[in-house]
């Protein structure tokens, strides 16, 4: 019982939970321990095979006993060699340390003094120079006291891996708060070498995989400076053996599992390494004891770290290993994590990038994305990267990662005939650090070709040299179509611009002249150069200024007019004729102009023909008929009645003769569109009485009848009128039996004067009423009655009275007669 | 010129036949008549006889009878002298009326027009023959 009772209150001093060190607390009190003294020969054999080490020391400091565990602790082979040393006498062979690191002696520990009746329990460090090993003790001192007499008893507990363990995890500690402070991978890693050496390796080596699969030496570290280059060299000239998978860092990369060489010896260093020059080199570097261990971050090995042990003489053990690989993997982690918020920072500066070069596109990244037409590239300048998204993927044809993430393989998509030009840009932009632009052609799978806009930034690295690329791509085949359309159709424009007969001019809104076709600079007789940006009206001459300006604002309201212009020129009179339309092009006006002067002239020499013969014809009929006139006055007295019967038919007949002219003229005149009214106020009732007067004077066979309405006022040309109130009676005249009545009246309604005349005669057959105010058209009963005339009077009366605004129209049965209508409105204006 | 007693008309025409006919038939009517062959002969007239109205033919050799009218108009003693433009040009109609005419014939015109237009200015004598419902309507 008593035994069981010392071994467990023992046992329960060197319990350690897990590695870690744990202190256990000793619960027994001295009074029990002592009240069962166990035997001596019992005490022995249990010490001997109690898995800690014991020392006895009695009053004089002297060792009276240790078990072989005690003794092994203290690098002594045999326990019987420790018996009678004076405590202080270890002094000489061990280096003794108080935890806080202050040297002390055997003699002050194993003093029986020192321990007296309290339990003790310290922690020290001893290092033994002859085999430049340390090792972590737990001394628990405790007196015991005996019959033949007292000892103090140490209990002794090697804590050197639970130390290490510890110490391994403040540096894990350590290492994670340090390497997370910074963001640049690289340099954590670089960091996490030099705290590795030398406290746990000589020589630390970081490789990490790149993007395309290869090592690289991103970390080393040495505890010799010197051997650090050597180190480097070497590595440079011989990277690791790649063909090899079992061994060393791609032995680690591909198993994923940690490659241990505790003793590295010139024969198994042969089996692995066979380039002779390597395995020379490590040998030359002191290479003893090795272990790499893979970095593997969400089940992604990203490289391999290298621990070694050379100068130090040391060897890695299980527990280095495991702490080791409880290190990388919490490296591993850590710069998964870097990567990823570098991923992801990287992914906020693209997407701000993106909006950067939308809002420069005046586009919006919603906008974009949602029409589908855009995605987004990011190319890494450093490891030739090129990543794309899964749009621009599609835009380009391919199948989600069908694209290859590099540069080649865009090249490949690039038409042949835009390739030079987009690499020249990419180039160009890299070269200057500048924007990259273009719009180029792309041929994706289906030999479909697309036109496409690039736009990307340079992003410069830390020390200020191109290190990334990043941009947009966007499917602009619509616009590039439309735009050639256009262009096409702006081309068809351009040719008929040029090669136009007419002269046309574009013009701003005020009529300053923006383009001119060759046509239109001869037309001004100017040079191209020299028309362009003078004001049109600048050009024109002084008479026709004002028309024009007149008809410039009617073009800009109503959007097109027409008209003519006299040119201010020295050349001689030159008349323009011109189309105009400010409805083609925005804020632009557009003339089509023509060189009328030669049907100008022509038409004056008609006008002025005209003019003549109106003269020649008819000034000898005034003449005749003033003659005539004056014999009828100096005949009135006369009694012979045949004479005046004869004057009076040769006055009707010039007057005839002079109504044949003029309505040959008037004819004329309407189909120049030359016939020109002058307005007046006048009293419709008094014209039509006037008119009717005239027409008694020759016409005294068929009475007319007027009913009036007097005070008819009406804006019209007197004379015209008149012209067709007369034509219309005559025609009643010459269309009825002798003795008929005309009858004339004047009405008004609402709006206009309705003048009627009304025969009955022999009217008109429907077949004719249509065709009646046609020029030249006849009835078809004017031969029947043997009527005279040209069937020109109707055409002219309806035209005059069309101009004035009013209607004509007739209403007639055969045989009763034919009743006349024509209007004219009350407010012309 | 409430004062004198007959009224003098100029008739301006290069037509002397026509001038010669319209002459007789305004002296008939109890007109005093001048005429003239051209511009500078009328303007003689017109300075020398104060003339009361002028029936003034278009087509004149030299100056044309449109700007004669337009300087008559313009010129502050002869611009109330009513202006008769005569022509056989019925285009002439509206330039006359801009130029300044009071009214305008066009040629061949009969004697009553003619007269009935004249003595709706003049005031003078009643115009025979068929001249009444003018007259009843003078302006």
């Amino acid at each position: 019982m008593e035994v069981i009772y010392f071994y467990s209150l023992c046992c329960e001093n060197v319990v350690h939970s897990s590695k870690y060190f744990v202190k256990a607390d000793i619960v027994v009190k001295n009074e029990e321990v002592m009240a069962t003294p166990p035997s001596n020969l019992n005490y022995k054999q249990l010490f001997k095979k109690l898995p800690r080490g014991i020392v006895l020391v009695n009053q004089h400091d002297h060792i009276i006993y240790a078990n072989s565990r005690g003794a092994f602790l203290l690098d002594f082979a045999e326990a019987k060699n420790l018996i009678e040393t004076p405590a202080h006498e270890l002094d000489k062979s061990i280096e003794l340390y108080a935890e806080q690191g202050k040297q002390i002696s055997f003699g002050a520990i194993f003093s029986f003094e020192r321990v007296k009746k309290i339990d003790r329990d310290d922690l020290f460090r001893i290092y033994f120079p002859r085999t430049k090993k340390e090792r972590w003790l737990s001394i628990v001192s405790q007196r015991v006291e005996q019959e033949e007499g007292d000892f103090a008893l140490f209990s002794i507990v090697d804590l050197t891996q639970q130390k290490k363990s510890e110490k391994a995890l403040q540096f894990i500690n350590q290492i994670s708060v340090n390497l997370s402070r910074s963001t640049d991978y690289i340099q954590q890693l670089q960091h996490f070498a030099n705290q590795i050496v030398p406290q746990f390796a000589d020589w630390c080596v970081v490789d990490m995989l790149n993007n395309e699969g290869e090592l690289q030496n991103v970390a080393m570290a040495h505890t010799d400076s010197t051997k650090l280059e050597s180190v480097k060299r070497m590595r440079t000239k011989y990277p690791p053996d790649s063909t090899n998978k079992t061994v060393g860092v791609w032995g680690a990369i591909y198993q994923g599992k940690s490659d241990f060489q505790s003793v590295v010896t010139k024969d198994s260093l042969q089996k692995v390494i066979k380039v002779p020059a390597v395995r020379r080199h490590l040998l030359e570097l002191g290479l003893r004891s090795l272990i790499t261990v893979p970095l593997i971050a969400r089940g992604k090995t990203m490289g391999a770290v290298t621990f070694v042990w050379s100068d130090s003489e040391k060897n890695f053990d299980a527990f280095d290993l495991e702490f080791f690989e409880t290190v990388c993997q919490r490296v591993a982690l850590i710069i998964d994590n870097a990567r990823l918020l570098d991923q992801a920072q990287r992914e906020i500066e693209l997407q701000k990038e993106i909006q950067y070069l939308l809002i420069e596109k005046e586009m919006t990244l919603e906008l974009a994305l949602r029409a589908g037409n855009m995605g987004v590239w990011d190319w890494d300048l450093k490891t030739n990267q090129l990543r794309w998204s899964e749009g621009l993927e599609r835009l380009h044809g391919l199948n989600r990662g069908e694209f290859q993430g590099t540069l080649k393989h865009f090249t490949q998509l690039v038409h042949s005939q835009d390739l030079k030009r987009v690499s020249t840009a990419i180039e160009k932009a890299i070269e200057t650090k500048s924007n990259f632009e273009q719009e180029f052609r792309i041929v994706q799978p289906s030999k479909a070709i697309r036109w496409m806009i690039g736009k990307g930034r340079v992003f410069l690295d830390e020390k200020g040299n191109p290190g990334r690329m990043v941009g947009i791509g966007i499917d602009i085949t619509e616009r590039r179509i439309a735009e050639e359309s256009l262009k096409q159709s702006e081309q068809k424009f351009k040719s008929v611009f040029e090669t136009s007969m007419d002269g046309i001019v574009i013009t701003d809104g005020s009529g300053k002249i923006l383009d001119a076709n060759d046509s239109a600079v001869a037309l001004f007789h100017l040079t191209k150069a020299s028309l362009i940006t003078q004001h049109l009206s600048s050009l024109i001459h002084v008479q026709t200024e004002k028309d024009f300006e007149k008809q410039w604002s009617a073009i800009q309201k109503q959007g097109k007019s027409r008209g003519e212009f006299e040119l201010r020129t020295d050349e001689g009179a030159t008349y323009i004729e011109y189309q105009a339309s400010a409805e083609i092009f925005p804020n632009q006006t557009l003339l089509m102009l023509r060189d009328i002067t030669e049907r100008k002239a022509e038409q004056q020499r008609q006008e002025h023909f005209l003019g003549i013969a109106s003269h020649e014809l008819k000034n000898p009929l005034a003449s005749i008929k003033a003659f005539v006139q004056l014999l009828r006055r100096y005949l009135k007295h006369v009694e012979d009645e045949k004479a005046h019967q004869y004057l009076e038919k040769v006055d009707n007949k010039v007057d005839a003769l002079a109504h044949l002219i003029n309505d040959l003229l008037d004819i004329t005149r309407i189909k120049q569109g030359k016939l020109e009214f002058f307005y007046e106020f006048f009293d419709l009732d008094q014209l039509i009485r006037d008119a009717i007067e005239d027409i008694r004077v020759t016409s005294k066979l068929h009475p007319i009848r007027y009913n009036g309405l007097p005070n008819s006022e009406v804006m019209a040309d007197k004379n015209r009128i008149s012209q067709v109130i007369q034509n219309i009676i005559r025609n009643a005249i010459k269309y009825s039996p002798e003795g008929e009545t005309v009858k004339v009246s004047l009405k008004k309604d609402e709006n206009n004067l309705i003048v009627a005349i009304k025969d009955r005669g022999y009217g008109i057959p429907s077949s004719d009423l249509k065709k009646l105010f046609q020029l030249y058209y006849r009835g078809q009963n004017y031969k029947v009655n043997n009527i005279t005339g040209l069937g020109v009077g109707l055409y002219i009366s309806s035209q005059i009275v069309k101009q004035h605004g009013g209607k004509i129209w007739v209403k007639s049965t055969e045989g009763k007669g034919s009743t006349f209508y024509f209007t004219l409105p009350l407010r012309r204006f | 010129m409430e004062h004198k007693r007959q009224k003098t008309i100029l008739v301006v025409d290069d037509d002397e036949a026509l001038a010669e006919a319209v002459k007789m038939i305004l002296e008939d009517e109890g007109y005093e008549v001048l005429t003239a062959f051209g511009s500078k002969h009328a303007d003689q007239l017109i300075q020398e006889q104060c003339p009361d109205l002028i029936v003034l033919d278009y087509r004149l050799p030299g100056e044309n009878g449109l700007s004669i009218a337009q300087r008559l108009k313009q010129s502050e003693s002869t611009q109330k002298v009513p202006i008769v433009m005569i022509s056989a040009s019925y285009s002439i109609q509206k330039p006359a009326m801009e130029a300044g005419a009071d009214v305008f014939l066009p040629k061949p015109f009969s004697f009553n027009t003619l007269l009935s237009t004249i003595s709706k200015f003049l005031q003078f004598k009643k115009v025979q023959t068929n001249g009444a419902s003018v007259s009843e309507n003078e302006q």
